[in-house]
């Protein structure tokens, strides 16, 4: 499986990932009913989030995500700076993962991803120790962070097929 | 952006690694600088809401349609065995309406012999959850209707079977309610059969806790907790929560404080499940008039008192 191409390669679906990420920041809420256990913070917005990690070179990247990680703060009823904070973290992690995650296969993808993940839900548990103003429930927060892990593959999967599909016509 | 130019080339003052470094500074210093309860961030948040409820409220349609579908058939599995339970309840509540009949006339007698002024009636709005803000981190809803339906910040608001928690803030069409699960939640109650009073508090978990119980507090198993009304936020009665206790875990409890008087750990289950809220009912309270302000009395003042 070939890596998901850089936004400078003109696949003409560059904006895909930041679309899903604005979209999971500001739908993050909704009302469904469907999972009974809802304290769980399921974070799929990590998952175009990490696609914008290893694909995107724009100098403004960082301040969007950064932003979008502002909105999220506003609608979870966390601090300001809290998720701005995660977000540029697990953007710089999954950036430095570039080189790495060339030419590999899905399951190196779904590995680091699951990595980065667990690294960025534990900084968040650090995070809340350290601030007086957050308190969190650790079961949850683990449960999250596999539930998170576990979807990765939903989401990637349409993204990648998108991109194949795109930049193949432009190709031929 | 972050470029400039020397001498006809390109020179890059930051890279994207060090916008997200400056990102991460700025993101570090508004949580060094900005409480979560800061009024300013909490209008902010009120104003994203009303902004955005909406598109929320139509973003969420097709999964509530799912859920409710869901539900229907659940129901229409479960009909017959359902019936027969609702006959037996409707024959022990209708025992219980001559009971309260006979307790409300005997009530209204004892008010007129104590010349005890009459409880205002309790008005209720109701609203429909449109957002479930619940992450490890926070357990709050969002319901549509706000200012102009008359909600208003400290009202209480109920579920279906009892108290779910309280406003925090009121839009123009929105309300964001604080849940009783939530960590800064608490609740001044009272157990309907031993009078005795605690605070209930959230812990981020499904279940709350109960704090300040007396040492010696007699809970037991299938108590029902009530508001007690003190403060004044919110009205006296309104049922909250049942006490359950772990008859074979006599020694540890688990209820904050950690009072009770032996009989297994003290465990809350409240009346509603707060995961599967689609309405709301908000208790119109009465404005609490705040104390009026200390006087300074000179000593000769204090002295004639």
């Amino acid at each position: 499986m070939s890596r998901f191409r850089s936004s400078t390669e003109g696949s003409g679906v560059w904006f895909v990932p930041y679309l899903l990420l604005t979209l999971f920041v500001l739908l993050d809420n909704i009302q469904t009913g469907i999972f009974p256990a809802s304290s769980l913070e399921l974070g799929l917005y990590f998952v175009p989030l990490f696609l914008i990690g290893l694909t995107a070179e724009s100098d403004a990247t960082p301040i969007i995500i950064a932003l979008l990680g502002l909105i999220n703060d506003v609608s979870n009823e966390m601090p300001l700076g809290f998720y701005a904070a995660l977000f540029v973290i697990f953007y710089l992690l999954s950036a430095s993962q570039k080189s790495l995650l060339a030419n590999t296969r899905f399951s190196s993808y779904w590995l680091t991803f699951s990595v980065l993940v667990m690294t960025t839900y534990f900084i968040a548990y650090l995070m809340a120790l350290v601030l007086n103003d957050v308190h969190l429930a650790t079961l949850p927060l683990f449960l999250s962070a596999v539930a998170c892990c576990t979807a990765f593959p939903l989401i990637y999967f349409p993204l990648y097929l998108l991109d194949d599909k795109l930049g193949g016509s432009e190709r031929s | 952006m972050a470029k400039s130019r020397i001498g006809g080339s390109e020179t890059r003052l930051l890279s994207a690694a060090g916008i997200a470094a400056v990102c991460l500074l700025v993101a570090f210093l508004f949580l060094g600088v900005l409480p979560k309860e800061d009024p300013r961030v909490s209008t902010v948040r009120q104003i994203f809401f009303d902004i955005s409820s909406p598109l929320i409220e139509i973003a969420g349609t097709p999964g509530r349609a799912l859920t409710n579908t869901r539900h229907y058939f659940q129901e229409l599995e479960t009909a017959h065995n359902r019936n027969r339970v609702l006959e037996a309840q409707n024959i022990e509540l209708r025992q219980r309406i001559s009971e309260l009949t006979r307790a409300e006339v005997l009530m209204q007698q004892y008010r007129k012999l104590l010349d005890l002024p009459n409880e205002p009636g309790l008005e209720l709005i109701n609203a429909a959850v449109i957002a479930d803000v619940n992450s490890p981190f926070v357990h709050t809803i969002v319901t549509k209707g706000g200012r102009r339906q008359g909600i208003k910040p400290g009202q209480a608001v109920m579920g279906p079977n009892g108290l779910i928690g309280r406003v925090i803030s009121s839009g123009a069409s929105s309300a964001r309610v604080l849940l009783l699960t939530d960590f800064n939640s608490h609740i001044p109650v009272v157990a309907l059969s031993s009078d005795v009073q605690a605070i209930l508090s959230g812990t981020n978990r499904p279940q709350p806790e109960l704090q300040f119980l007396p040492r010696q507090a007699d809970l037991k198993n299938g108590d029902l907790l009530v508001t007690s009304g003190r403060g004044g936020q919110i009205p006296m009665g309104l049922p909250v929560a049942l006490v359950t206790r772990n008859e074979d875990d006599g020694n540890s409890d688990s209820g904050g404080d950690g009072g009770g008087d032996g009989g297994g750990a003290i465990a809350i289950q409240l009346l509603d499940d707060l995961a599967r809220l689609n309405f709301v009912r908000i208790v119109k309270s009465q404005e609490v008039e705040a104390p009026p302000a200390e006087i300074q009395l000179s000593p000769t003042q204090r002295a004639q008192r």
